[in-house]
């Protein structure tokens, strides 16, 4: 059985820490990155099975990372989360427009997301990948 | 200490430190700094919301609104802005202090926090700025349409009705309060997947019935034969009757929420229309008794004015008509507060329990399925459902079909299907 793979990208170290700690709990093994451009940058060394997305970060986005990886080939469906401060309803839209599968308000209760990201990946933990 | 909470402050001290470096050149007019200083406050923000340190989340989510505000241009800078932030985040470099020294989140002192937070405001301008607030909905004070709202209905329930409903206000919008929900459907409401029966029913025990009624002015119109080349159009009115918080309703009936009109329902509302026969004098003195009665929650009184008049007059005059209906929903209401309503059905059944899916209903229970993971699921569907009703883009249903299966799967819910509209209603069955 594939340990399923993730990428949790923010820029505050804090915010890494705490949902890396999350997904590790939930049996992902975790990467981070510090902002969308390394983001990019890990996911082409390889891919994930999930990525966990801030909005608000320095030299490149996260609306702007999530669609470049999905213009991206074999990218277009993977399982992206996008966890941001803001709660607004357009925020929201903005997210889904770019290609977001779900969009949570900071911060989100361990469980929860722990309940959410091995849904998304269960086909992987089941091993049919 | 808490290891995250160790993180948190450490990143807290390399933000302060960037930003008590860089502060002063705030009125530079360099947008890369300022959205540097910005981002610094943002990312404090997300952290301190993370570790629960409240007293840093009151200040820097302050502190990053009028950056915010700097930055898009709404605000000019003045050079007391450096001064009112430079407060703030010594008040925020002191809480880090205190954290480190005593290796937990500590309490600040909450009139020093309300006044950096006043004096940000001030800059601001969040006084003058402030756009005056509204209503987020469409309130109907006179609410004609309730005038005839069946009694079967108003007096199956108990009720504890105020005189009147009050103002509304930002402060007491999301009490819990009965409402009227007016939907006025259109013709072509369904073509969308929007069925404002569904979208009622998510409001779960919050709605206690629903009413419906073809359209006046188009009933008119079919009966006379006017305005209908086409033939018999239905337009149709649907009142929900909720009793709930505004952004219950909010949630619920997110599809209709520019279309709804909205009651706050009291027993004034409720009151039949004065008739206009000629015994109005006669009703205009009872209701005079009756409003001091019920100002008074005397029963008795306002009973006795009600069959005095109704002992004077014919029954078959709109007056009559009016007094009788009066008199039951005064008896319904009881006048005083009562504990609850009790769910009444109109035309439309309310779905109380979601239908089993035939894969649940075909075999045993599923074992690991938790109530917490159906709760997540909605939650994902949910957000799936919101997808597709905001957009039929084919990368985007995509997507959505391919979260839908993963669900599904995960969850033992019958397969999803992969077009728009199927997905839209198998989501609706799945959510029950």
């Amino acid at each position: 059985m594939n340990q399923a793979r993730a990428l949790v990208i923010d820029d505050s170290k804090t915010v890494r820490v705490y949902h890396s700690q999350i997904l590790k709990e939930a049996g992902f093994y975790v990467d981070e990155a510090e902002n969308g451009m390394e983001g990019l940058e890990k996911e082409a060394a390889g891919g994930y099975d999930l990525y966990l997305v801030d909005i608000n970060m320095p030299v490149l986005d996260g609306y702007t990372f999530v669609e470049r990886l999905r213009a991206k080939e074999g990218r277009e469906k993977v399982p992206v989360i996008m966890i941001s401060t803001e709660a607004e309803n357009h925020d929201r839209k903005n997210g889904y427009a770019v290609g977001a599968n779900l969009y949570y308000v900071k911060p989100v209760r361990p469980d929860e997301l722990k309940r959410v990201t091995r849904m998304l990946v269960c086909d992987k933990i089941r091993g049919g990948r | 200490m808490n290891p995250l909470l160790e993180q948190f402050l450490i990143e807290a001290r390399e933000n302060l430190a960037f930003i008590e470096q860089n502060l002063q050149h705030l009125g530079s007019g360099d947008s890369e700094l300022i959205n540097a200083i910005f981002r610094a406050a943002h990312t404090m923000k997300g952290g301190s919301g993370i570790v629960g340190f409240e007293a840093i989340k009151s200040i820097t989510h302050r502190a990053e609104d009028l950056l915010d505000m700097l930055r898009s241009g709404k605000i000019a800078f003045n050079e007391r802005m450096v001064e009112v932030l430079f407060d703030a985040f010594d008040e925020v470099v002191d809480l880090v202090e205190a954290a480190e020294m005593s290796g937990d989140v500590v309490e600040a002192d909450e009139a020093k926090v309300q006044a950096i937070i006043r004096a940000i405001d001030e800059l601001m301008n969040k006084k003058e700025e402030r756009p005056v607030w509204k209503l987020p909905f469409k309130l109907d004070r006179e609410a004609a349409w309730l005038k005839g709202a069946p009694m079967s209905f108003l007096s199956a329930v108990t009720i504890d009705l105020p005189l009147s409903s009050g103002e509304i206000t930002e402060e007491n919008l999301n009490d819990e309060r009965l409402y009227a929900i007016l939907f006025d459907v259109a013709q072509d409401c369904m073509v969308y997947g929007n069925d404002p029966i569904y979208a009622l029913s998510l409001l779960g025990e919050k709605l206690l019935g629903i009413d419906m009624a073809m359209g006046r002015d188009e009933a008119k119109a079919i009966l006379s034969g006017f305005d209908d080349e086409e033939g018999l159009l239905l337009r149709s009115m649907i009142i929900g009757y909720a009793r709930a918080s505004w952004s219950e309703i909010e949630d619920a009936l997110y599809n209709f929420i520019d279309d709804i009109v909205i009651a706050p329902l009291s027993l004034e509302l409720l009151w039949p229309n004065e008739p206009s026969d000629a015994n109005v004098e006669l009703y205009r003195d009872m209701m005079e008794v009756v409003r001091d009665g019920v100002a008074h929650q005397d029963l008795q009184a306002v009973t006795e004015s009600i069959n005095h008049l109704l002992g004077l007059i014919e029954p078959q005059t709109a007056t009559a008509v009016a007094a009788q209906r009066l008199l039951r929903l005064v008896e319904a209401t009881q006048l005083r507060p009562i504990e609850a309503w009790q769910r009444h059905v109109g035309v439309h059944a309310v779905p109380t329990q979601p239908a089993p899916s035939t894969a649940e209903a075909a075999c045993e229970p599923p074992r690991e399925i938790t109530e917490s993971d159906r709760e997540t699921i909605r939650v994902i569907l949910k957000q799936q459902y919101e997808q597709l009703l905001e957009s039929s883009d084919a990368a985007l249903v995509a997507r959505v079909a391919h979260i839908c299966s993963l669900v599904a799967s995960c969850g033992r819910l019958t397969p999803p299907p992969t077009t728009r509209q199927e997905m839209i209603a198998w989501i609706e069955q799945e959510m029950g």
